[in-house]
């Protein structure tokens, strides 16, 4: 160390006085965002929480062949019927509106689809199974058939 | 007061317990050598100011990773090292040749050891005050720079040389003058 350099005799100045005033406002920053990521994870763990128990109180699905559990499998054959003919009254009236170019081609598929469905159950009335096809069928026809006309109202308004 | 002072127990609880009395309390017994450090290894007002500031937020944050009340001092000189460390090399990659910061303020005398400390290099001025003045080991100011032991060596031996050099020919100059 005898070849160090005596720096003791250089000017030793203080700091700024606005310096700690400024680290202070630095570390209110840190604090604020740290307490916003405590909020937010706070907030995710509830929703986590609250989504679990959600699904933990929902029941379970039957897994027993042929006992119906959700939706349309829990109806009776009446009620198949029923919401059969409804869903065809609905697909009745977009049959009237003109269907864009786009549309077509999966409508037709559909609408083979559901004829000979209908043979199927001309065969057989009293198969639930072919009554839920008809019901799934139909709803898909009417969405199909709102979408088309959904779309085209729009290329019209654009034009 | 130097940064190898230490606090007491007490004061780390409190730190860690974000108490900002303690902070303000512990900033303003380390902020002199704290300044002096930073300002000397940085040879710039400014950029000193950033590097203080960012080291005792730094080390207020961080806190809750230093275990033993002694360590503080080592502690915050180490990150406020590696604050001016980072500095300089941002510095670097940005504009390699221009320093913002080459006017050091001028004192009184034009041949005395700061205006020749402030005319060194800025890794030369790093390696020679944290050896001569914080008494720092090489193997510690190698790590700091990311270099070797013996780059750290022949860096401190450089910078000494260049500093007696400046001081030897600033002091024929003065006496060059004194006698017409």
């Amino acid at each position: 160390m005898d070849d160090a350099i005596d720096f003791t005799r250089m000017n030793r100045s203080g700091p700024p006085d606005d310096l700690w005033p400024a680290i202070a406002g630095e570390l209110d920053r840190h604090r604020k965002h740290r307490l916003v990521r405590r909020v937010s994870a706070l907030a995710a763990m509830v929703t986590v929480v609250v989504l679990a128990s959600v699904f933990v109180q929902m029941p379970e699905p039957t897994s027993e062949p042929g006992t119906p559990s959700t939706g349309s499998e829990m109806m009776s054959l009446a009620d198949l019927r029923a919401a059969s003919a409804r869903l065809e009254n609905r697909l009745a009236d977009h049959r009237q509106r003109p269907v864009g170019g786009l549309e077509l081609e999966s409508l037709l598929w559909l609408e083979t689809e559901l004829a000979w469905l209908d043979q199927q159950l001309a065969e057989a009335p009293a198969d639930p199974d072919l009554w839920r096809q008809r019901i799934e069928l139909l709803a898909e026809l009417n969405r199909r058939y709102a979408d088309g006309d959904w779309r085209r109202e729009m290329l019209l308004a654009s034009v | 007061m130097s940064l190898s002072s230490p606090i007491d127990d007490l004061a780390l609880a409190a730190l860690k317990r974000r108490c900002r009395r303690t902070q303000e309390r512990v900033y303003r017994r380390y902020s002199q050598p704290a300044w002096t450090l930073a300002v000397r290894l940085s040879g710039c007002e400014a950029r000193a100011w950033d590097a203080v500031q960012q080291a005792f937020v730094l080390a207020f944050e961080r806190i809750g990773q230093l275990r033993k009340a002694e360590q503080f001092g080592f502690w915050l000189r180490r990150i406020l090292v590696n604050q001016v460390m980072d500095q300089h090399r941002r510095q670097a990659a940005e504009r390699p040749e221009i320093d913002e910061c080459g006017e050091f303020r001028d004192h009184d005398s034009a041949l005395d050891l700061e205006r020749a400390f402030a005319e060194l290099d800025a890794l030369d001025r790093q390696v020679v005050w944290l050896h001569d003045a914080e008494g720092m080991k090489h193997a510690e100011i190698a790590e700091l720079a990311g270099q070797t032991v013996s780059w750290s060596k022949s860096r401190l031996a450089r910078a000494r040389e260049k500093l007696r050099n400046r001081l030897t020919a600033d002091e024929v100059a003065a006496r060059s003058m004194e006698h017409g």
